[in-house]
């Protein structure tokens, strides 16, 4: 590491931005039922003085450790600083949820404030850069990446969180929980893959046939322009309509409403991703590679097969996670339409007033998303190790 | 006008906009085709408001927010490719990808509990979520800047500032209209969403169609609302190949 | 006149630094080439003249004024800039772009306008046709002369270029290289040049400066440097023809004998030529002697292989 004098700016910006959130805005909102409005409490009154210090105490070390920028001890130090930081935010608010609670009546409802919010964020930010700076996959970035989400883990596991509102939440509605993540997982699943099959053969289409290029792209683009809620509203109506005219389709759910025009929805959203990288990772295949595959006699399908598709795979399989990504957020649009999905909650819980709710499903689906974005990007790395042109840069 | 960069370029949106919003103003004709497509049905347009109100509304919420969305974001941009700030592009670019995985609706559940019902949430949700493209697209923009055109402009004796308005973001503004194109279209998507937030515009009639099995009305919504996306990005389309080819690239 | 003064530049990580401890005086009105391998320093030096970099220790000054003392935008509007992509702004025509530093020194436009012909003529470029194209519209030479003229644009006395005829092919960077004596015979600029390629320097500089690894090894005229290279470095960095190449400057009044043995009339070079195309007649047309003739085609003398070698066993003073 060539670092040296000077101060850590991101770490003082960060200690700057997190420090005086955490003393001022809300660390814990308190409610007397599920829907009812909350009192907002300063970490005075939430967590006591005690613990107020001892958080606001390790700003104080990252300011310290962020006087210098240091060589590789820092940078491991504030990266694990800002993951226990974490920890420590998570842990403390789930230790004193259970008081608080207790004071303000049975059905009290306990939520972590806007202030720790920011502050977690702030710390996280720390994590990331030192990730950054450690190398991602380097033990100690692991190490410093995986902290904070194995305490938690480790949290939720042995029950430590269970007085937070958003685990009462979940209490109540553990079973459909996982029903409804399976159908989140599933619904993208089922979508990427027939986006895969068809967006790669459209890919391929226009990679060929320079005519076709526009229209194809601007067919797939317009999929994407319309808004997600928009798609699902304008394909309820011809797919009541086909389920009607054909009864037997009705047998395997395939109706108005249900799975079938979110799941229709998902995959046309899925395919310009997966149809532009397709095209870009095609192209990025070295002419002289192709020149050579022609002058050794292969006729264009043998090209494709054994050359520009393997080649252009890693581009293609980064659109594919992209794609990915993208359609377990979208999967939330199943809620207005009967599908199961995380939507349910997060719309059930806006229409209720209940933000607990809201926030189980919201966080559920960034952690799914973030899962299934990092295993991809193992299965990425790990599956196309062959330096190929147009590799993307780096990754978070 | 700049060369590349002329009216005839928007004729074709103006037209379409034109002719959607005339045919927003015939709700007899949406009634009559609309019966004829759902007969057994009673209700087929929305009744809480006109279609220009709904309109009207969407339009507000995506303005406002986009326009925060572009200043915040290419302000942003700009201060963390240049000078001091570029210690904390790497911070600024790694959240900004993570915050690309959170989908949209997310945003709202942060904004909700915090700012209530209606609104407001819905914009700082829109705003939020709209920065991260432009945001992106700006980085991006300047960094792939040639090193020799803004080596020249500081050689030739222009000061940052000077460079940085009249040389290095005209020659950006493709890439960052670009970002500003996505980010206007997922506002449109997202602020279709927030009618559940009790913003109103075009996602009313859609949710309330599909709760009470309006079809009709679902498709009214539906089909205002994808038009006008398809509008707004033919609009920011041909702004971005006017951009472009004002810069020289892509003739 | 510009000197550098102990100038050292390191940088951060790096073993040795990038410029070490460079002392040197470029006169005023003369073509100084900085030339050298990669990574000697020479495009570093270069830089610290307008200071887009600046140096760690010691001075550079212009006029005996340390160019600290100005702000650097003033200073670098009072010095023309020419690198090797050029950077000419793709969104402003080839009149704008030349224009730049006028406007920034606030010129009126008609003035802008004018100057901005004067200098696409000077440049071989017709002002009206090429006035409003666009860079994009430009071949590789055109843009490099477009180049050149921006740098000229506000009449500065001092002008830094980098590389500036390296993008293009050989045939049109041999025209770039004369236009560029011809214009610099008129204007009489202070000129900094950089390149690595040593046949350039020998044609276009005054004096040059051979640097490696941060520091300079020779500092003196062409003919000098190729009659007595400094060491061994400096012998082959010019390379081994240099005997040829001190040739090519050498002008055949130099080597000039009565006009005597002269039996082929076509075996005749100019006066204007150098002792290398005489050698290269002699040797083409397979004679002792060959004529040599004045514009109106009169032949004044005649020069032979031992006039040639009689010369090169002068020394140089």
């Amino acid at each position: 590491m060539k670092r040296g004098g000077g101060p850590y700016k991101v770490g003082m910006a960060a200690a700057v931005i997190g420090l005086p959130s955490f003393l001022l805005l809300p660390f814990a909102v308190v409610r007397r039922s599920r829907i009812a409005t909350g009192a907002s409490l300063p970490p005075l009154s939430a967590i006591g003085p005690a613990l107020t210090i001892a958080l606001a105490s390790l700003w104080v070390v990252v300011i310290l450790l962020s006087l210098r920028e240091g060589g590789r001890g820092f940078i491991v130090a504030r990266g694990l600083l800002g993951a226990g930081m974490i920890a420590a935010t998570v842990a403390v608010s789930g230790w004193t949820a259970g008081d608080l609670g207790a004071h303000a009546g049975r059905f009290a409802r306990v939520s972590i404030g806007g202030g720790a919010w920011v502050s977690a964020i702030a710390a996280y930010s720390l994590v990331l850069a030192s990730r950054r700076l450690l190398g991602r996959r380097s033990p100690l970035g692991l190490l410093v990446g995986l902290l904070a989400p194995a305490a938690i883990v480790a949290m939720l596991l042995t029950g430590f969180l269970n007085d937070l509102g958003i685990m009462k939440e979940y209490a109540n509605v553990a079973d459909r929980f996982w029903i409804e993540t399976g159908n989140t997982a599933l619904y993208a699943a089922v979508s990427v893959t027939v986006a895969t099959a068809v967006g790669v053969y459209l890919g391929i289409v226009a990679f060929r046939n320079q005519q076709l290029e526009r229209p194809v792209f601007a067919t797939v683009s317009v999929f994407q322009t319309i808004p997600g809620l928009a798609m699902v509203g304008l394909l309820v109506a011809p797919l009541s309509a086909i389920s009607f005219a054909l009864p037997v389709l009705r047998r395997f759910g395939i109706g108005g409403i249900g799975w079938a025009p979110v799941v229709t929805a998902l995959t046309l959203y899925a395919l310009l991703a997966i149809v532009r990288n397709t095209y870009a990772g095609l192209r990025s295949v070295p002419s002289a590679v192709v020149d050579a595959g022609r002058g050794m006699g292969m006729t264009g399908s043998q090209l494709m097969r054994r050359v520009e598709l393997p080649l252009g795979m890693p581009v293609v399989f980064s659109g594919v996670r992209t794609s990915t990504v993208q359609t377990i957020g979208n999967a939330t649009l199943g809620a207005f339409v009967g599908g199961i999905t995380l939507g349910r909650f997060i719309f059930q819980g806006l229409a209720e007033q209940s933000p607990d709710l809201t926030m189980l499903g919201s966080i559920a689906l960034v952690v799914m998303a973030v899962i299934v974005d990092s295993v991809l990007r193992v299965v990425q790395s790990a599956a196309f190790k062959t330096h190929t042109a147009g590799r993307e840069g780096s990754q978070p | 006008m700049r060369r590349g960069l002329t009216a005839r370029l928007f004729l074709w949106p103006t037209v379409a906009f034109a002719a959607y919003l005339a045919l927003a103003s015939m709700p007899g004709a949406w009634s009559t085709v609309l019966h004829a497509v759902f007969p057994s049905e009673t209700r087929v347009l929305y009744q809480q408001a006109s279609m220009f109100e709904l309109i009207g509304r969407t339009l507000e919420l995506v303005a406002i927010s986009s326009v925060l969305s572009i200043v915040v974001g290419v302000l942003l941009g700009i201060l963390v490719t240049h000078g001091a700030g570029t210690d904390f592009l790497d911070v600024v670019t790694d959240l900004a990808n993570l915050g690309q995985t959170f989908p949209p609706v997310a945003v709202f559940t942060l904004a909700v509990p915090i700012l209530g019902f209606g609104v407001m949430p819905t914009v700082l949700a829109l705003t939020l979520y709209g920065v991260l493209p432009v945001l992106q697209n700006t980085i991006a923009g300047m960094r792939t800047l040639p090193s020799a055109i803004v080596e020249s402009a500081a050689g030739m004796g222009m000061s940052p500032t000077q460079s940085l308005l009249r040389i290095e973001v005209p020659l950006a503004a493709p890439v960052i209209l670009a970002g500003v194109r996505v980010s206007v279209v997922v506002n449109v998507a997202t602020s279709t969403v927030g009618a559940i937030a009790g913003a109103g515009g075009l996602g009313a009639p859609i949710i309330s169609g599909l709760v009470n099995a309006d079809p009709g009305v679902t498709l009214q919504g539906a089909v205002l609302i994808a038009a006008l996306a398809l509008i707004l990005d033919a609009y920011l389309g041909a702004l971005e190949k006017g951009a472009a080819r004002a810069v020289g690239i892509g003739r | 006149m510009i000197t550098f003064d102990h100038v050292t530049k390191r940088y951060e990580g790096t073993a040795r630094p990038a410029v070490d401890d460079l002392s040197l005086q470029i006169p005023e009105g003369e073509t100084v080439v900085l030339i050298g391998p990669s990574g000697c320093g020479k495009s570093t030096s270069l830089r610290m003249v307008n200071r887009l970099i600046e140096p760690d220790s010691g001075t550079v000054s212009e006029n005996g004024r340390d160019v600290r003392d100005f702000p650097p935008e003033e200073l670098r509007r009072q010095i023309g800039y020419a690198i090797q992509g050029v950077g000419l702004f793709p969104h402003f025509t080839v009149g704008e772009n030349i224009g730049v530093v006028p406007r920034l020194l606030g010129w009126e436009p008609a003035r802008i306008t004018a100057r901005v012909e004067e200098l696409l003529g000077l440049v071989g470029l017709d002002g009206l046709a090429y006035m409003d194209k666009y860079p994009d519209e430009l071949s590789g030479g055109e843009a490099q002369r477009v180049g050149v003229a921006r740098a000229l644009a506000a009449d500065p006395p001092v002008l830094l270029m980098d590389e500036p005829f390296g993008a293009v092919d050989p045939l049109t960077r041999e025209r770039l290289q004369s236009e560029f004596v011809d214009i610099q015979a008129r204007l009489k600029k202070t000129v900094v040049f950089v390149t690595h390629d040593i046949d350039e320097a020998v044609k276009l500089g005054d004096r040059i400066a051979i640097m490696r690894e941060g520091r300079l090894i020779q500092y003196d005229t062409p003919e000098r440097v190729l009659a007595y290279p400094a060491d061994e470095f400096v012998a082959g960095f010019v390379g081994a023809e240099r005997a040829l190449k001190r040739l090519s400057l050498a002008p055949i009044s130099e080597a000039l004998d009565p006009a005597v043995g002269l039996n082929d009339p076509k075996a005749t070079v100019p006066l204007d030529s150098s002792l290398r195309t005489a050698l290269a007649r002699i040797i083409e047309f397979g004679v002792p002697v060959v004529g040599i003739t004045d514009e109106a085609g009169n032949v004044v003398g005649s020069v032979s292989i031992e006039s040639i070698v009689e010369r090169f066993k002068r020394p140089l003073l």
